[in-house]
């Protein structure tokens, strides 16, 4: 076996705790992913991903510091990974979706703060995870009232970036993202010692806006009456996407694409016909949080959109290419990326508009809005999402969980009797 | 549903990744996993092979000079509705 040990030893981990998590997932990911019959091929790109999760990936970034590049770890789809490839340094996802982390944050943060943001602070301060040591700084934002003050407590061990998202849509507040995102590039600059030329930015807008078409592409294949790919292995590569190098990503996560469009082709579907369609909605999953999608496709449900950061979020709409000047580029990346319809917003009727919309697309037999325990924002917006849904005759059932074990076997009763009433 | 399952131990990742692409040129079914924990203490990348195809695949790694650990079976632990997750 190849032994990280050495690696995380000199990254300053505690190896032992570690070595716990290490323990688990193998288990974790047969009971999720090896037991699905009728996998894409392509799935292995992503199996070996996950298999050296805290090795390959961890070494590459130690790899590109040893040559000079910097480190730059994000926790939100608004933070730009554009700028920071345009300067040569690399941007990796830090989100936290394992319980394993949770109790480390609850060290320093309220037990009421969501299992997100205790597993991101955890994982940095109890020193088990080599993505948390190796990032040379850590890009905040203002999303929540948890991220804003945990991000402080960050800073105290970390160099911190913190990035004020505007909390509505106003001309005015784009521009003022705009100017947030010119900061950054001044923050990145300096860090690095690199210049984000136009010419840079340019080649980075491309790069990221060829991973945002393959995750388009692979959503697409969803859309098919034959579901080429499970619920669980779409969230997988969506995960994956957030720390993976976006050019290997990129272009695997296409290669996956020609299998699963020659699958639909051939009629080949991973579910049974008739199988209704379930579209999450509601908080990020981070990796390696599979319950709910684990839960709903064994209980009959085939999961076949995320209406979530870790899903639509993350890849609707492109950064306009055509743009010449920096001035301009960064205009073009505040436009695109105050697109995306976060709970943090008020008004934030554009999610509704999505979520509908994207019911359509996917063909949905039922809505699942899923939320983060102690998130108020999405918990709050829920009334509405649930709402509008019943508006338009489309089932949904709200539920509200963490990182637990505890209520999975709760989850799978409320998730049956929802998929059963679909059935009838 | 089988009742064991063999897996190809490899000593890194790159020697893995060889013997997988070698595999897929032949036709040889086998699947990117990570490493059970009682087959080894490391988080890394193994091959679950069928036990049909064991021959040929070593025959393959003799073949491609191929760094393997170990071949080894273990009692089939899959189950999706455990609900331990990680």
């Amino acid at each position: 076996m190849a032994d990280y040990r050495k690696m995380w030893e000199d990254l300053g981990m505690d190896v032992e705790t570690h070595d716990q998590l290490c323990a688990v997932l193998p288990q974790a990911f047969g009971d999720v992913y090896l037991s699905q019959e009728n996998r894409p091929e392509g799935m292995d790109y992503y199996n070996m991903v996950v298999a050296d999760i805290h090795g390959i990936r961890p070494a590459e970034l130690i790899e590109h510091q040893k040559k000079g590049g910097k480190v730059f770890g994000t926790f939100c789809v608004y933070v730009p990974d554009e700028v920071v490839f345009a300067a040569d340094a690399i941007a990796t996802g830090l989100c936290g979706g394992s319980q394993f982390w949770v109790p480390g944050g609850e060290k320093v943060l309220p037990t009421n703060t969501c299992p997100l943001i205790k597993a991101s602070v955890g994982a940095r301060i109890d020193r088990t995870c080599p993505f948390f040591r190796i990032a040379d700084m850590y890009v905040g934002e203002t999303t929540c009232d948890g991220k804003k003050k945990a991000w402080e407590i960050l800073a105290e061990d970390v160099p911190v970036h913190v990035m004020n998202l505007p909390q509505m849509k106003r001309a005015k507040d784009v521009k003022a993202w705009a100017e947030e995102i010119e900061e950054f590039k001044n923050v990145v600059e300096e860090f690095t010692g690199n210049k984000v030329t136009a010419e840079k930015l340019a080649q980075s807008i491309k790069l990221i806006n060829a991973k945002r078409r393959a995750l388009e592409r692979l959503y697409e294949t969803r859309k098919s009456e034959n579901i080429p790919i499970s619920g669980c292995d779409a969230l997988l590569i969506s995960q994956i996407a957030f720390y993976d190098d976006p050019g290997r990503f990129t272009q695997m996560t296409n290669k996956l694409c020609d299998e699963l469009e020659q699958r639909i082709a051939d009629g080949v579907s991973v579910f049974e016909k008739g199988t209704k369609r379930i579209m999450l909605t509601g908080t990020p999953l981070a990796i390696p949080n599979w319950k709910l999608h684990n839960i709903v496709e064994t209980s009959g449900g085939a999961i076949v959109c995320e209406e979530m950061c870790t899903g639509t979020r993350y890849f609707e709409r492109q950064v306009d290419e055509s743009r010449e000047t920096v001035e301009e580029q960064i205009t073009a990346l505040a436009e695109r990326y105050m697109g995306i319809n976060c709970a943090c917003f008020t008004p934030n009727e554009g999610r509704i508009d999505d979520i509908l919309r994207l019911a359509k697309e996917y063909k949905v037999d039922g809505i699942i809005d899923v939320n983060l325990k102690f998130c108020n924002l999405y918990d709050t917006e829920g009334y509405f999402v649930e709402r509008a849904m019943k508006d338009a005759g489309i089932p949904v059932l709200g539920i509200e969980t963490d990182y637990t074990d505890s209520d999975a076997q709760q989850l799978r009763t409320r998730v049956s009797a929802f998929i059963e009433m679909l059935n009838n | 549903m089988q009742k064991t399952q063999h897996y190809v131990l490899f000593p890194n990742h790159d020697n893995a990744m060889r013997l997988y692409r070698e595999l897929k040129k032949m036709g040889v079914r086998a699947v990117i996993a990570p490493t059970p924990r009682v087959l080894s203490t490391c988080c890394g990348v193994s091959l679950l092979i069928e036990e049909e195809d064991i021959e040929r695949i070593q025959q393959c790694i003799k073949e491609h000079g191929i760094e393997v650990l170990k071949i080894e079976a273990i009692e089939r632990d899959i189950n999706p509705m455990r609900d331990k997750y990680c």
